[in-house]
């Protein structure tokens, strides 16, 4: 048994090789560009005459935009693209391993890290777009120099635990489903595997959403501060 | 090792180019759309609330319009009830006045018909009594009664004014007309003689010649006559007189002098 996809190794030549994580990464890319292609590409401004894929898709990104609204307090729409994608990349990851024979890519801690490492440059991506580059460093010897470790530690610590958080959860449950299967083959995986989707969209959400609060908690900083020296 | 660096690299590669592409292909499409139906749903929203403001205004104008209407309505209802008043006031007065005017009429007609008929009453009653006196006095006329007759006569004539005795004697004193003295009845001679004397004696006769005569014209009196003077005391004359005045219509009153009402 494979804890993590990593493992599974297609092609490989130096350091370059092709895993199973990478491979039913791109299966998901896959299949997320296709269907927002072949959706986008009729899309009917009429209720009437919208698609039911349409419908969909508006569902999901209009329940995205709110759920970013509520937990940023502002504006979604300069969050969306990169939330939603971290939102629909794990969610689509996950539901793929109800095909016997994928692995979710999110069950890899390499991905989780991945996704992570890419929150952890999001936060003050977002945070220099907001303020400008010298406001946004200011905060981390904010309210005293000596913090400047602490704040430093604060932001590795949160990617760390966003990455475990993500690869421990998706990792277990796929274990579980695994182990259940071994022990008791009939009826339990199938409510063992309908639990692991729940699971993993609710992991999803949880990645997400704690994104999107790291870098609204971040921004917030940076205005409370600009309200304090106003 | 569970973290292989490559594959984070790669991944991180994919995510971003994943991001990208949804952000091409999905988020900038579907917010597009919802914007512009948005936009749709709001500028519908706008043009609602604008006809609903058309509409209210209409309305107002309308409820306006009606209400005018209605007091126009009123207004020449109520002319149109004052006219009638009016006429039918003016009408009423009409037809009062010409009831009036025929009620008059009519109590004059009426009362022309009641002093007519009164009239012809009073002159058949006249007629009626005379007739029956006269038939009275001529069944009761006799000897006694003439002597009666010529002795209420000769105290006439004794009882004569001074003036009109001289006038009776100037109009017989001619001695060439005969004067003639009438009675119902045939004068008795002493009867004659003593209205003879008694014309001498009230100096009417002078020597005249005096011819006695009958007459049915003389109903129960004397006449005494010649061509110029008559003097004639007549039952009948009284009877003419009582006749006369009989015949004599009612002065009119009228049967309703307040009979004026107005309504």
């Amino acid at each position: 048994m494979n804890i993590t996809p990593d493992s599974i190794i297609f092609w490989q030549s130096g350091f370059i090789k092709v895993n199973a994580t990478l491979v039913f990464s791109w299966l998901t890319m896959l299949i997320l560009v296709l269907i927002s292609m072949r959706v986008t590409r009729q899309l009917s401004v009429r209720p009437e005459q919208m698609s039911r894929w349409q419908h969909s898709l508006e569902v999901i990104i209009e329940t995205l935009r709110s759920q970013i609204s509520d937990a940023s307090l502002q504006a979604a729409e300069p969050f969306l693209p990169f939330i939603g994608t971290l939102f629909l990349f794990i969610a689509t990851a996950n539901f793929l391993e109800i095909v016997p024979g994928v692995s979710s890519p999110a069950g890899s801690l390499s991905t989780a890290a991945a996704l992570a490492i890419c929150v952890f440059f999001a936060v003050p991506f977002f945070g220099i777009r907001n303020r400008g580059l010298g406001s946004y460093l200011k905060h981390y010897i904010e309210p005293t120099p000596l913090m400047l470790p602490f704040n430093i530690i604060s932001e590795v610590s949160r990617t760390v635990s966003l990455a475990v958080r993500l690869f421990g959860n998706v990792m277990s449950t796929s274990l579980l489903v695994a182990i259940l299967l071994s022990i008791m083959p009939l009826f339990f995986p199938i409510v063992m595997e309908a639990f692991g989707l729940l699971v993993g969209l609710i992991q999803a959400y949880v990645f997400a959403v704690l994104s999107m609060v790291y870098i609204a908690s971040d921004m917030r900083s940076q205005k409370r501060a600009k309200a304090d020296e106003t | 090792m569970l973290i292989d660096w490559f594959t984070v690299v790669v991944q991180i590669i994919n995510f971003l180019i994943l991001l990208f592409l949804l952000h091409r292909f999905l988020y900038r499409p579907i917010l597009k759309t919802i914007d512009k139906r948005q936009a749709q749903m709001e500028a519908r929203w706008r043009s609602a609330q604008d006809e609903k403001d058309k509409a209210e205004v209409e309305a107002q104008a309308h409820r306006q319009a009606q209400q005018e209407l209605q007091e126009q309505r009123e207004q020449i209802l109520a002319a149109a009830q004052a006219e009638a008043q009016e006429a039918r006031r003016t009408q009423l007065q009409a037809v009062r006045q010409d009831i009036q005017q025929k009620r008059q009429e009519w109590q004059r007609a009426l009362a022309d018909e009641q002093q007519s008929l009164l009239a012809d009453l009073q002159q058949q009653f006249g007629h009626q009594v005379m007739s029956i006196v006269r038939q009275i006095l001529q069944d009761l006329a006799d000897t006694s009664l003439e002597q009666q007759a010529i002795r209420v006569f000769q105290q006439k004539l004794h009882d004569l004014d001074d003036e009109t005795r001289q006038a009776i004697a100037d109009t017989f004193a001619n001695p060439d007309q005969t004067i003639t003295i009438q009675t119902a009845l045939d004068l008795s001679e002493s009867s004659r003689e003593s209205l003879c004397q008694t014309l001498q004696e009230t100096h009417l006769v002078n020597g005249q010649v005096i011819q006695f005569d009958r007459s049915s014209d003389v109903l129960f009196g004397i006449r005494l006559q010649n061509d110029a003077y008559d003097l004639t005391w007549n039952a009948d004359d009284y009877l003419k007189d009582l006749e006369k005045a009989l015949s004599q219509p009612t002065p009119a009153t009228d049967p309703h002098p307040s009979a004026h009402h107005d309504p």
